[in-house]
């Protein structure tokens, strides 16, 4: 049964995601919500293996999320589904529509498409920063302040207060993009070098 | 023919770390430049035809281009191809993971890896919005659409209410057939 539950989940991700790559972390973060057996903490380690691993971000996300759901069977089922609809969709538009895809009036639906669905990523983005940090922040605003909560949140302020200037540095100093395998291994050192020193 | 679609396809999964956008050059290096199975304009084609379809842009170009050089078996051995590294390394990877992470020096290293994750994906959204509204012809509803689903996702986050992701890009599916529309009978 767990199998037709993520064969459907990940079929409607692979329906409702487009462009791919982080268009699907807001989906499956509502997954791994659904079936509590993924924290979000758990999710973002995945997605940070998922982008320094070969293939694609998507692709990797799901195998890891459906391995954490149903098994290896369910890593495979959901790997399948969420390329399923892209598949056959592709194939329908190389067939009968190829034409279709310079028309203005289709042009300009994406195009309004695709800002919404980049505000879904950056709200994401913005939830996941908060929820790493909420729990510790909770009981300091409201009793009195323990010690190591303090140091918790300390220690992630100055990691992400040096991840965004390292990033600002090499976008206005060196200007070029810094990728995003470097930013993860930096977050590595910075996590190991913090828990470190303090 | 057909098993060179496989292998070639099995290669650009294994060889491309961070997908999507990093693939699009190799895929091009590979299919056009070396093995000429498309030419310049079928890419432009089908990189237009990725970014308008639903599912990863990999999985996109692989399903056409084997689709082009070998109907659908060529599709089918295509697009397997370019996933079985994922699912192969991944698999293996969710086998460990758990162990893994209760070591001391890798949870830490993890600690400051979510930190990074979540400032990515803020930096990649900024950078994507950033393109939309130099490319669109209509910078201020491209922005207002982004911030409209921006607070809208946010908030429904902070009052716990469960609106899940797919009713938000199925309205925006909505919106965007509605304006177009609208755009058509020169309304806007």
């Amino acid at each position: 049964m767990i199998y037709l539950n993520i064969f459907y989940d990940f079929l409607m991700i692979g329906l409702f995601s487009f462009g791919g790559g982080y268009t699907t972390i807001p989906m499956v973060k509502d997954i791994a919500e659904k079936y509590s057996v993924l924290s979000i903490e758990m999710l973002e380690n995945f997605i940070a293996i998922s982008e320094s691993t070969p293939g694609p971000i998507a692709i990797n996300l799901a195998t890891f999320v459906g391995n954490e759901i149903g098994g290896l069977v369910g890593g495979i089922i959901a790997t399948i589904c969420e390329v399923l609809p892209a598949f056959v969709i592709i194939l329908i538009f190389v067939k009968y529509f190829k034409k279709y895809i310079d028309n203005e009036n289709v042009k300009f639906a994406l195009s309004t498409i695709r800002p919404c669905i980049v505000g879904t990523i950056m709200a994401v983005g913005a939830t996941m920063f908060v929820s790493n940090i909420y729990p510790y922040i909770k009981p300091v605003m409201s009793s009195s302040p323990n010690y190591s909560q303090l140091k918790y949140i300390l220690k992630y302020f100055i990691i992400a207060f040096l991840i965004v200037m390292v990033m600002f540095l090499f976008d206005k100093i060196i200007k070029k993009k810094i990728s995003s395998i470097k930013i993860i291994i930096l977050g590595a050192i910075l996590g190991i070098a913090i828990n470190y020193i303090l | 023919m057909i098993f060179e679609l496989f292998i070639t396809f099995f290669k650009i999964g294994l060889f491309t770390i961070g997908g999507g956008y990093a693939m699009i050059s190799v895929v091009q290096d590979e299919c056009v430049e070396r093995k000429k199975w498309l030419d310049n304009e079928e890419f432009l084609n089908l990189l237009a035809i990725a970014e308008s379809t639903p599912g990863p842009i990999a999985i996109n170009m692989a399903t056409y281009t084997g689709y082009i050089k070998g109907k659908l078996l060529g599709a089918i051995l295509a697009t397997v191809g370019v996933i079985l590294p994922s699912i192969i390394v991944i698999s293996i990877i969710s086998y460990f993971i758990k162990d893994f992470l209760h070591i001391e020096i890798i949870s830490n290293a993890f600690f400051g890896i979510r930190i990074a994750v979540s400032i990515i994906i803020i930096k990649t959204a900024y950078n994507l919005i950033k393109t939309e509204v130099k490319n669109s012809q209509h910078k201020a509803l491209t922005i207002a659409l982004f911030v409209v689903f921006l607070i809208v996702m946010v908030a429904t986050d902070l009052l716990g209410l469960n609106i899940s992701t797919m009713i938000l890009v199925f309205i925006a599916i909505l919106l965007g057939i509605i304006l177009s529309v609208l755009r058509s009978m020169k309304v806007i």
